[in-house]
């Protein structure tokens, strides 16, 4: 614990006896001490939760307070269980003091913040809202802080405090009804009126008609109330902050009302202030306004000024200007807006100029009229910005000119001019390369554009790029060999120089090419130079690029920048609770459903070929409970069929088991009945799955015990290692560990030297597994102590038995070819919940024990694996093959 | 509810930090760049801006900048009146206060700030009732 920096470890008891002292000052200075310099999870906190206990029973409200107080601060889990009663009971009694309730009103809410789980809150919702009528504003102010948080999360237990937040406002503009000493600056409580307007913003808009009525005139009163020229400073920013709040609710109640229309033309007096506080409110508001509103006329009127705001003193107020600019264009006054801000893109400051040039680029998209307009921009901005274009901008423009056929000629001619210009820009230079290679011959019959001119334009800058660019102008020159002949000597000069070169990319590519161009016949170099197909249309990358920008700290938000359409969503989540009146709203964005990726797996069976393989192995199969590692970014999700991949009969290993021989396995005498209709331990999953492809690791935790594993498999048999850890304050007694008799394997359970683990201790089981025969469904394994019984799964699956064969291209497709379809081979294609990365997949296959061919899949990208399976006595070796092939042209944005 | 509040002098020395949030790993380089951000705007500029994810409100008296941050949006003149709060509080209880009131008396200006926002959290906004309950002590 640190305090102005410095490292306080001395008198931490101290300060733990000081707190049950009978006189006030020690107490006093015990709880301050305590509440600096106690960690939530001390192990001193316990010492002090009793005394703690005490002070809030007492009859002395200063001791009460004292107590709350140090619960407030420190708020660790153990106070919270214990105590979140206490501090209630303190809330709603009547014969509490106000001072007290307004602390235990605060101390709640501050529970509730760290544990929501822990405090019964929506039982408490009826007292607590109840409490908003309170005469005592400051006891109201803090009550209608907790309700502020807790109608966040329940909104429709909270219901009650919509009607309660509208009168209590009605009482103080209204009736006046409130005392004087809680006046500031002539504005009776200025913080009340926030949080109440700020209540009903999160509530959607009322159905009785008496109660908008109601709003509609108090939201009047506010804004006469704003006309008298305030007195000074304090005056004036209180009463603008309960304005902006009201002309916020107005807003988000009906943004076409006329109290909406008074309040565009307030704020556009606001944004021509002199002060710059109230400027830069006034162009927030304004943006919540274009962003709900369905007209935009009363913001236009103000477009002149909005735009001399980019050129304001302030960096914050510059950057509400361009939120705001982005949010009212629409297809009437897009032009001047993106001219201007192309223009002041210029002298923009560093900082937000990636922000502009996304904004730019989305807006030019989303409101073209004329294709050759947006061209135009586009290639402006990216001459402009230079740098700070990300790679999504130009990616976009490809796209979009590949898809218009339109727009092709266009182009070619305006990169072309931009690449004449002895200006350098790299991200030009990629875009003028892929353009001019894909469609340059639409435009060599012009003067000034011959494909010899077109190729000295491109050639220009190649010395200047980086080297991935030069990679692309490559590829763009192998393409003008296609389209233009002519030029193919000068083409292939600059090849062979390449040929040369350091870099192996580069060196590669040139000598590639060269190959290919040199080819006897062109039919290589056609096929290879084919035009591109348009790309299937998708959710803009940019715009998803700028929401991922805004991250998600906004959960307080109300609104996102952005026109009407960004916020449907928002609307959305409120109407929800206008009809379901259920759970809390959800705002998650729409995520990009994922798009499917392809598995082809073959799975000859070697055992009867009547008789159907049984259904899927869960080898491959975990959830993506799993992926919130970061191995599993391939998911193969279990909700989808999945590959039954794994028994194969190819190989020829040996195929021993053609006949099953009935072996009579004897089972392993339990000592004890299995408590067998015992569910599943709740999240047993994860560690089930994530032990399918590691050796070692937790297997399973709760607030009792922690179990791990530690794994080893040799051929068809396996040893595996049980930790058990006790987390419980109490020693764990009577310990059994059993696993459930399963066909396909023989278990040896080391027995027992020890029943008891004492706090914190751990117990090692060692197990002895031998595999059988083949097998879909992993062992149970019973945990029982201290009377309950944990029911999980043992992660053996049939991959554990599996060990990797490497064999070379043309014997995989032999046999591969000898599978010969259904019932031994399954195919299955399901979609990744994750973008997929090949070097995930790679190590997750590989985890699961099967051997990788290298380069026998003419796609780099597919996966081809082979293994073994050593299924004991009854089943046999099985080879296994597998070939993955993740579509990454769906995926890959 | 607010992640910190400080006090900041205009040579860049601490003379208060309060923290209601576990975020961040390194105050004391938080604080400097925090308050260079602050000193160097200049007084026309207004007074909030967002820092590293924080929505920061401050407001100058004098040699002292007073500083609170939140990492959800938040009414900026509502807290900028806040401060205000606390100044006057301040100032009524030390009578004319000082930096060196700050310094030599943290405790008294931890025990306002805990009645006046308690855990980041908008407490008492009556600087009268306050001041009687600090004078009770």
């Amino acid at each position: 614990m640190y305090i102005l920096g410095w490292d306080i470890d001395f008198g931490h008891l101290e300060a733990v006896n000081l707190i049950s002292s009978p006189v006030y000052s020690e107490k006093q200075i015990g709880y301050l001490a305590v509440t600096l310099l106690f960690h939530e999870n001390s192990d001193l906190v316990r010492l002090v939760v009793n005394s703690t206990k005490k002070d809030l029973d007492d009859m002395n409200e200063i001791n009460n307070c004292l107590a709350l107080h140090a619960i407030a601060n420190i708020g660790g889990r153990e106070m919270a269980e214990s105590l979140s009663h206490d501090v209630h009971r303190l809330l709603i009694s009547p014969t509490s003091q106000s001072f007290v309730k307004k602390k235990a009103a605060l101390t709640l809410l501050r529970l509730f913040r760290k544990y929501p789980d822990v405090i019964p809150v929506t039982d408490w919702a009826e007292r607590i809202v109840n409490l908003m009528d309170e005469y005592d504003l400051g006891v109201a102010l803090s009550v209608t802080t907790l309700v502020l948080a807790l109608a966040q999360t329940y909104p429709v237990e909270f219901g009650g405090c919509y009607v309660k937040a509208v009168f209590r406002l009605k009482r103080i503009l209204i009736d006046r009804d409130f005392s004087m000493d809680y006046i500031y600056y002539k504005v009776p409580i200025p913080w009340l009126q926030v949080k109440c307007l700020r209540l009903l913003q999160y509530y959607p808009p009322p159905d009785d008609p008496n109660l908008r009525s109601d709003i509609s005139e108090l939201l009047q009163i506010i804004i006469t109330n704003s006309q008298d020229a305030p007195k000074n400073v304090q005056h004036s920013n209180a009463q603008n902050a309960v304005l902006f709040e009201a002309i916020n609710l107005a807003i988000h109640l009906d943004s076409n009302s006329t109290i909406c229309a008074q309040a565009a033309g307030l704020l556009g007096r606001f944004i021509s202030s002199k002060e710059t506080n109230v400027r830069y409110l006034g162009l927030e508001a304004m943006a919540h306004l274009a962003a709900c509103s369905d007209s935009l006329d009363a913001i236009k009127r103000h477009q002149e000024t909005i735009l001399m705001s980019l050129r304001d003193r302030d960096i914050s107020v510059r950057r509400r200007g361009l939120d705001l600019l982005y949010s009212m264009c629409d297809v009437s006054n897009a032009k001047i807006i993106v001219s201007e801000l192309l223009r002041y893109l210029q002298v923009a400051d560093y900082a937000m100029r990636e922000e502009m040039v996304l904004k730019i680029a989305i807006l030019a998209e989303k409101f073209a009229t004329a294709y050759s307009w947006y061209v135009d921009i586009i290639l402006q901005l990216i001459s402009t910005a230079g740098d700070q274009v990300g790679d999504e901008v130009w990616y976009r423009v490809v796209h979009i000119v590949t898809n218009n056929e339109d727009l092709q000629e266009y182009a070619s001619k305006t990169v072309l001019n931009y690449l004449n210009s002895p200006q350098y820009n790299e991200t030009m230079a990629k875009v003028g390369a892929y353009i001019l290679g894909e469609y340059g011959h639409l435009i060599a019959n012009f003067p000034g554009s011959s494909p010899i001119e077109q190729f000295n334009a491109v050639h220009s800058k190649f010395n200047m790029c980086s080297l991935q660019t030069r990679a692309l102008l490559l590829t763009t020159y192998v393409k003008f060999v296609n389209l233009f002949p002519e030029i193919k000597n000068q083409v292939l000069n600059v090849f062979n120089q390449y040929q040369y070169v350091l870099d192996p990319e580069l060196q590669q590519r040139a000598c590639e090419y060269l190959a290919i161009s040199t080819l006897p016949t062109d039919d290589m170099l056609q096929t290879v130079c084919e035009e591109m197909p348009p790309f299937p249309e998708r959710e803009s990358t940019l715009l998803l690029k700028l929401n991922q920008q805004h991250g998600d700290t906004e959960d307080k938000r109300v609104w996102v920048i952005g026109g009407k359409d960004a916020n449907v969503e928002q609307q959305d989540g409120l109407k929800r609770i206008a009809t379901l009146r259920a759970n809390s709203i959800s705002r998650a964005r729409a995520i990009e459903a994922p798009p499917p990726t392809s598995t082809t797996a073959s799975a000859p069976s070697t055992t009867n070929e009547s008789q159907p393989h049984p259904a899927p192995t869960n080898g491959t199969a975990h959830s993506n409970v799993a992926d919130l590692l970061d191995l599993g970014d391939l998911d193969l999700n279990d909700a989808i069929p999945t590959p039954s991949s794994i028994p194969a009969a190819s190989a020829p290993g040996g195929a021993s088991a053609l006949t099953p021989i009935p072996l009579s396995h004897s089972p392993v005498s339990a000592p004890l009945a299995l408590p067998t209709n015992i569910p599943l331990a709740p999240g047993y999953e994860l560690g089930h799955y994530r032990l399918q492809y590691t050796a070692e690791g937790v297997l399973y935790e709760n607030n009792d015990l922690q179990v791990s594993i530690k794994s080893e498999y040799h051929g068809h048999q396996g040893r595996l290692a049980i930790y058990l850890c006790n987390k419980m304050p109490a020693p764990m007694t009577s310990i059994s560990v059993q696993v459930a008799d399963h066909d396909a394997f023989h278990f040896q359970l080391a027995t027992p030297h020890q029943l008891t683990v004492a706090p914190g201790a751990q117990v090692q089981r060692l197990l002895q597994v031998t595999c059988l025969d083949v097998f879909t469904d992993s062992p149970s394994l019973f945990i029982s102590f201290n009377s309950q019984t944990v029911h999980l799964k043992l992660p053996i699956v049939l991959t554990k038995f599996q060990e990797p064969l490497s064999m070379d291209g043309p014997s995989f497709f032999k046999r591969w070819n000898q599978i010969g379809g259904p019932p031994r081979e399954r195919q299955a294609i399901f979609a990744s919940q994750v973008p997929i990365k090949i070097d995930d997949i790679h190590a997750l296959l590989s985890s699961f024990n099967f051997g990788l061919l290298a380069a026998v899949d003419p796609n780099p990208s597919n996966f081809v694996g082979v293994g073994i399976i050593n299924a004991g006595s009854k089943g046999g070796k099985i080879g296994a093959l597998l070939r993955l092939e993740p579509n990454l042209d769906q995926k890959v944005d | 509810m607010i992640s910190f509040l400080l006090m900041i002098n205009r040579q860049c020395k601490t003379r208060f930090s309060r923290y209601y949030t576990q975020d961040l790993d390194d105050p004391v380089r938080f604080e400097s760049r925090l308050s260079q951000e602050c000193i160097s705007r200049p007084s026309n500029h207004c007074l909030f801006f967002s820092f590293e994810g924080y929505h920061v409100v401050y407001r100058p008296y004098g040699n002292l900048l007073l500083i609170v941050g939140s990492d959800s949006p938040q009414n900026e003149f509502a807290w900028l009146e806040w401060l205000q709060l606390l100044m006057e509080t301040m100032n009524q209880y030390f009578d004319n206060v000082t930096e060196m009131d700050i310094v030599f008396q943290l405790e008294k200006v931890h025990m306002i700030v805990d009645e006046l926002l308690p855990k980041g959290i908008l407490g008492e906004t009556n600087s009268g009732r306050v001041l009687k309950l600090l004078g009770n002590q």
